[in-house]
Order: C-alpha cells, then structure tokens, then sequence
C-alpha cells in the first residue's frame, strides 16, 4: 500500500479539488517527478447554458507567468481560481498547481479551447487543447442554470423535522440548516416560512449564525442553523411545513479579487401527520394543552373584611402550548365580586422542548359576612409520556370573611317596602322588667287534667242543680200537683155525701156537702189554699187557665145559690135535685177544661 | 272568673313549680336584666340562658334574651328567641315590634309562598293568641254557661229562661270550638317544625354528608321549615314561593323555634 501525505490548500470547493486530486494521482502515477502542464474538462460533452470546470494543471513546475487561451464560444463564469496540491507518494513528492476556470458555453456545437501558456524556467510550456462538443441545453432555462446548478450543490438549505408524525397539540421542532461549501458575503432571508396550520415558536432565530463543519450524504460542509421553531400543530391531518428561502451573495475568487454572485434558494418544505388526540376519556375541561403541566394555586389570605381585596394566584407551568390553556374560572359565591384576571404569560425552552408558565390573578372581593368555600377546579391536558389524559385539581379554599355586608353593583337590598324604611330607623322595644312568669312545660296555662277538671265542674254542677230543682220541687210544688190530679176524685166524694143528704131530705146537710166538694176542688185544681179562697180571686185565676166565661158564671151562679140556700133556706126556688145536677155538670165540664 | 281559675290552678298543685321560679328568677333572671341594663349584653345573655338551662321558660324570658342578642348583633340568635317568645303569646307586641326590626337586619329575604286568603286569615287567628288564652276563653264560655244555665233552671220568668237557654247552647257550641283553637294552638307551640340559622352563612347540602355537593347559601336569621333529621343534620325547606329549595344543613347551624 502506498503512503500518501496530502496537503491541499483550498480555494474553491473541496469537492471539486478532491476530484482533481485524484486525476492528478493517477497521472503522477508513471510520471513521478515529471513536469507536465494540462488542460483538463470536468465532462464532455456539454450543454449549452451549463457551467463546467475547465482546469490547467501544472506539474512540479514553478511557472512565472500564466496566459490563459482565448475561451472562444464560452463565457468564464468564474475563475480562474488557484489550488496547489502536494502529494508524498513512496517517498516521492508531487507538487500539482490549479488553475480552475468555471464555464459556459454560448451555443451549441463543436468548440477547441486552445492551449495556455506558462513559462517556466525561461523557457514557455503548452498546455493541450481541447475540444469540446456543446449540446443543445438540456431545458429551456436561460441564463445561469449551470451556474445555479453549482451553486445549489455547494451552497443550499435543508429542512428537517424531528418527527413526522405528532398528535394535534404535539411539538415538532423544524430545522432549517444552511449547507455551503462556498463563501458568502452577505445573505438575507428570502421567503420567511408561514407555518399555517402550526403555533410557532422560535427556538433559535437568525441573527448570529455560527458554521460548524457537519457531513452530509459523506461529504463536509460548513452548516450553521438559520431557523430552528417548534411547532404545535393545531390542526389534524397531513400538514405541511413551510420552505425556507434565502438569497445570498457567493463570493467567488477571482485573480486576487473576488466575484459576487447573487444567489436564490430555498429548502424543501415538509411534512407532518397529526394525529387526534384520543377522544375516549378526553376530560370535559381539556382545551388542547399536549405535554406536562403543573398547577399551584395559592391565596393571599383565607380571613378577610369586607370589601378587603383577596387575592387567588394560579401558576401553570410545564411543557407543550401552556399559553393555550383557558384561565380557570373559580366558581364563587355571588357574595364575592371577582374581576377580570391579570394574566402574565411566558415561554420558556428547555433545549428544543418549548414550554411556558402562565400566571393568572384573580382579585376577589367579599361582600358579605360568612364563611365561604372557594371550590376547587380542574384543569386538564394531554400527558406525552403516558399518552393519557391527566386532571390536576386545585385545593379547595375556606374563607371567612367578617364585617359589614357592603353593597356592590351586584348586591342591592331589595324589597324594603315604605314603612320598613321608617322602621329601619327605629330602636327595638326594651326589655320587660316584671315578673317573667316561668313555667317547665309547654306553656300551658295549666296542667291537661287541671284544665279539664276545670272545663268539665260546670256540667257537673249544672247536673247537681238538676237534681237540686226536681227535689224542691218534690217537696213544694208536687203537693199542689198531687192535690190538683186528686181533685176530680174528691169532688166525687163529697158529691157522694151531697146525694146521700139529698135522699134524706136534709136541705142544710146537702148545701154544706155541695159548697165542700166545690170550693175543694176549685183549690185543689188552682192550686189556692182554702183560707186564700175567693170568688172574685177563683175567677181570676180561672180565666188565666183559659176556661170559658159562662163556665165561670155557672160556678160563681152556683156557690151563690149554695150559699144563700145554707143561710136563707126560703128564698131557694130551685129543688135540691136541680142543684145536684148542676154540680156535678159544672164540675164535669172543669175536670175537662183544667187540666 | 280568671281569679277562681287561678285559685284552681293554685290549688291542682302550681305551688312547687311556682316556689322554684322564684329562686331562679333572684339567682339568674333578675341579675340577667341588671346586665341589661348596665349593658353588659354578654352578661344579660348568659343570665338567661341559664334560666333556661334548668328547664324554664316564658315569652317575657325569650324576648329580653332576644333584645340582649340583638344588641350584641347576633340578628340569628335574635329572631330566634323573638319568634319564640311570640310563639308562647302571640299577643307579645314588643316582641313582635322587635322581631320587625331584626328581620330588617338581615340580607336574605324570603317571600314567603302565597296560600289562600282564607287559610291564611284561619290561620293568623288561630295563632293570634296562646293556647292559654285559647284554653281560658274556653273555660269562661263554659263556665258562663253554667251560670246561664243555672238561671235558666231556677227561674220563672218564660222569656229569660227562653233567653238564657239560646245563649247557654252557643256558648257550649263555642267552648268547643274554643277548646280545638287552644289544642292547635298548643300543638303549634309544642310543635318544632320551623327553624332560624344561626349562624353566618352555611351551605345546603344535597344529602347529609359534608361531602355531598352544594346547593345555595343560607345565612343568618332566614326562617326555614324543617323536615327530617339524619345522623345530626336537619332536612330543611325555605318557605318560598317555588317551594323547591329543599336540603340538608348540619344541626348546630339552625335554632329550633
């Protein structure tokens, strides 16, 4: 194996050096030592319109001066630019200079380039000539294809993405990287990348770039990162990340100078599958969060005044869209007013992992006096790491708030009609002093049994006087009653006696029986003592009981007779018989009448 | 006629009760009202909630302990024993003045559910006056009938007895009528259907567990009508008009009327 010592200083591309430098090892192969001087094509044919490498090595040879042909029929691009390449082969040094001239041809056809000329060693060196078939070009791009063509291969921009496939809310870094092999002097970027579809944030923006030498497909190029974003996908489905362009001037060395050529381009744009977030168990609260959250939620004080502003402090940190969490909403009793929070958002980026914390304040204002449960809320998102859904629930809060029931827009007293305004102004009633009148029981004037004892005595004593009234009556007014049914049946007696008189023929014997069995019976049935007896008096109380008036003057008519015949026997018409009968019908028709 | 009811009274064995009431009236009550006055409320408060610690009370008791809690601005404790005073006599105005008052003190109103006319009036007159007081016109219907009656037995005289026969039935009739007013009357106040909060604020529960959910905020001084106990918490109902606010509040939170 032969041991190779290589040095090469580099102008131009590497890539194109490299190449040459093996032509060169394979000709220095047989020809160790041996100056030469060549004209050699990078290919042939040609397109028209396509740039190619035209190079002049010159051979262990120290040349004082370098005349170029003339390129007729071609366009120098770039060039000429100068390599040197020392080779060490078995001992045997190769030193091997490079005049490299970028070219174009103008047309189609069959062209030579003449040979160059070097001096070396006072005496003039040619190069071969060369001829070069030009084709047509290959499309109908004008201009500088060929040149892009170069340019793109040695100065370009790739996109990579470090996933393809994310759920919606899910991070996606793009990485926009710059390639060269060329210098640059300047470079803007062109197209700035939309990312519709996509919440962007920038990981690293353009500004300082910084090359670090990085191999690509086996070759080294200097790459810096021009953009570097994570992208939160807010849409499901295949979505596509934006190309980036820039526009760049290349420096290309020419002679001592250097050209500048502006250069256009851009990266491939890419693309992302998103997936949905798995909709079973996908918790009622969650609005989109994908990553890791923490949640801490404090208060200022859990005792308060009235009107004493509390405030509550929600902090969410963690990892994913943090920004695109809802505040919470604490529910609070209508009691508190509650403003609209103050919220402070930041990102934050641990390596390429964007995050952020969010604070939200809230002010919360008792109105009223009492004791308050602040409930708790929760907030959910989507864990990356366990792919599942995870719910964080804050602690629940007691407040208690003293003082004065304040009103607010909200809270109004209501419903106080006219005269409980003028009440409002009054003072209560004071105490009562006197007897307080304590009873153990219920608060009945008396005991159940006292009350009904007292409530049932007056049936009980109006009983008692029922039978009172029927016992005096027994004794005083049953007599009369007694006398008054027995009367009809002495009547009769003494009726009996007058009839027995009447047959004896005794006058004064019959009148006095007669006038007995009348004046008794009258008493008797009026109930009027026998002293109390009178004609004018038994009238009275006769037509009282209703008994007809010429019964009355019978009765009257009859005593009368009785009496005057007792007294003055001749002055008596009437036979005894007669009066007998009149008697017994008079008394007949009052045992009928009284009753 | 109340003279020899209380004679009565006096003699069915009101004695030993009466000789106790003086005790704790010179040990607790009168100190009690002392305080008052001095206005050493918290004093006057302790007085007499000590009295009723041995098992006494009066509308007089629950209206002077009332006015000590209104002064010390517990408007809850305040109505409660208003409202209890005036459910042993109704007929205690300044109780009834001063329960206006509190009421006016305090932020949540209820509008109380509309029943009809009728029932409301029956009701307002049945609870107009005590069941003593009740129980004692009860009492002088009967025994006035008695008297009547007495007359009507004993006279001659057609028209009166005639007179006094008519009024003696309506009165009985009444008595009557008097005695089932006094027996609702006393099953009203020996009744313990309606409560005050006491407290702040509380929560009404959905079940009777600290845990169950919430369902509004009930606070100090709100009258509710309560309905089943559980485990130390009270199923309570706000008289409204929707009549659906129904739940569970823990027992310390509310005073039984």
């Amino acid at each position: 194996m032969k041991k190779i010592g290589k040095h090469i200083k580099q102008e131009m591309g590497s890539r194109v050096i490299a190449t040459w430098a093996l032509v060169c090892l394979l000709a220095l192969g047989s020809m160790a030592q041996t100056p030469a001087f060549k004209a050699v094509v990078q290919r042939n044919p040609v397109n028209a319109n396509e740039s190619f490498q035209l190079t002049f090595l010159i051979e262990n040879m120290e040349p004082q001066s370098f005349t170029p042909p003339a390129f007729n029929g071609f366009n120098i691009v770039a060039g000429p630019s100068r390599g040197e390449q020392v080779t060490i082969i078995n001992g045997v040094q190769n030193r091997t200079l490079q005049v490299v001239y970028l070219l174009q041809a103008q047309a189609p056809g069959k062209f030579t380039i003449g040979p160059a000329t070097i001096v070396s060693g006072g005496k003039s060196v040619k190069s071969n000539s060369i001829s070069i078939t030009v084709n047509k070009p290959a499309d109908k791009k004008t201009g500088t294809i060929s040149v892009n063509d170069y340019l793109n291969e040695n100065l370009f921009m790739r996109l990579t993405l470090d996933k393809d496939e994310v759920y919606k809310g899910e991070q996606v870094t793009a990485t926009y990287k710059l390639y060269r092999k060329l210098q640059i002097a300047q470079y803007a970027i062109d197209a700035t990348p939309a990312f519709n579809g996509f919440w962007a944030v920038d990981i690293q923006e353009p500004g300082q770039i910084e090359f670090n030498v990085e191999t690509y497909n086996g070759v080294q190029y200097d790459v810096a990162i021009i953009k570097k974003v994570a992208l939160f996908p807010q849409k499901t489905g295949e979505l596509d990340v934006d190309a980036m362009g820039m526009e760049c001037t290349v420096l290309i060395p020419r002679g001592w100078s250097s050209q500048q050529i502006p250069h256009k381009f851009t990266s491939k744009a890419g693309k992302v599958t998103v997936k949905p977030l798995p909709a079973s168990n996908m918790p009622s609260d969650f609005n989109g969060l994908v990553g890791d959250l923490n949640m801490q939620v404090t208060i200022d004080k859990t005792d308060a005044r009235t009107d004493d502003p509390i405030t509550l402090t929600v902090k969410f940190s963690g990892k994913g869209n943090v920004r695109f969490l809802e505040n919470p909403k604490p529910e609070l009793p209508k009691d508190f007013d509650i403003f609209d929070p103050k919220v402070t958002e930041k990102s934050t980026r641990q390596g390429n992992v964007v995050g952020g914390t969010k604070q939200v304040d809230y002010l919360l204002i008792p109105r009223r006096p009492g004791t308050y449960k602040l409930p708790s809320f929760t907030v959910s998102y989507f864990d990356l790491t366990k792919k599942q859904y995870v719910t964080l629930r804050s602690p629940e809060f007691s407040l208690t708030v003293t003082g004065e029931a304040t009103t607010s827009s909200g809270l109004t007293t209501t419903g106080i009609n006219k005269e409980e305004v003028e009440l409002l102004g009054q003072d209560i009633r004071y105490i009562a002093t006197g007897n307080p009148n304590l009873k153990s029981d219920g608060g009945f004037f008396l005991s159940i049994p006292a009350f009904a004892g007292l409530y049932a005595l007056p049936f009980v004593l109006f009983g008692g006087l029922v039978v009172y009234k029927r016992k005096r009556d027994a004794m005083q007014g049953d007599t009369s009653l007694m006398k008054h049914r027995a009367a009809g049946k002495i009547a009769a007696k003494r009726l009996k006696q007058a009839e027995i008189r009447l047959k004896a023929n005794d006058a004064r014997g019959f009148y006095d029986e007669l006038l007995k069995a009348t004046w008794g019976y009258v008493g008797d049935k009026l109930g009027i003592p026998p002293a109390d007896l009178s004609k004018e008096g038994t009238a009275v109380a006769l037509r009282k009981k209703g008994i007809a008036e010429d019964v009355i003057k019978e009765l009257i008519s009859l005593l009368d007779v009785s009496e005057m015949a007792l007294y003055a026997p001749s002055a008596i018409k009437d036979s005894l018989q007669q009066t007998y009968d009149r008697a017994t019908a008079l008394i007949e028709k009052l045992e009928n009448s009284l009753t | 006629m109340r003279l020899l009811i209380l004679h009565i009274a006096l003699m069915l064995g009101m004695f030993a009760a009466s000789a106790e009431n003086k005790v704790d009236v010179s040990t607790f009550y009168v100190p009690a009202n002392e305080a008052f006055i001095e206005k050493d409320y918290e004093a006057a408060v302790k007085g007499y909630e000590q009295v009723l610690a041995l098992g006494h009370s009066s509308d007089v008791l629950f209206y002077n302990l009332g006015n000590a809690y209104f002064r010390l601005d517990k408007m809850g404790m305040a109505i409660l024993n208003y409202e209890r005073a005036l459910k042993l006599n109704p007929e205690l105005d300044d109780a009834a003045f001063n329960l206006k008052l509190a009421n006016l003190r305090i932020s949540d109103r209820v509008t109380p559910a509309t029943e009809f006319i009728l029932v409301s009036w029956y009701k307002s007159f049945v609870h107009g006056r005590s069941a003593s007081g009740w129980g004692m016109w009860a009492l002088a219907a009967v025994w006035l009938a008695l008297v009547l009656g007495a007359i009507y037995l004993l006279s001659r005289m057609l028209w009166l007895r005639r007179l006094c026969f008519g009024v003696m039935a309506l009165l009985l009739v009444s008595s009557i009528v008097l005695i089932v007013f006094a027996r609702m009357q006393y099953q009203y106040q020996l009744s313990s259907d309606q409560g005050i909060i006491i407290v702040t604020n509380t929560y009404v529960k959905a079940a009777p567990d600290e845990n169950s959910t919430d369902l509004f905020i009930l606070r100090e001084g709100t009258k509710v009508t309560l309905l089943e106990t559980e485990n130390g918490w009270q199923k309570v109902k706000l008289p409204d008009d929707a009549g659906d606010k129904v739940g569970w509040v823990a027992g310390e939170m509310l005073g039984v009327i």
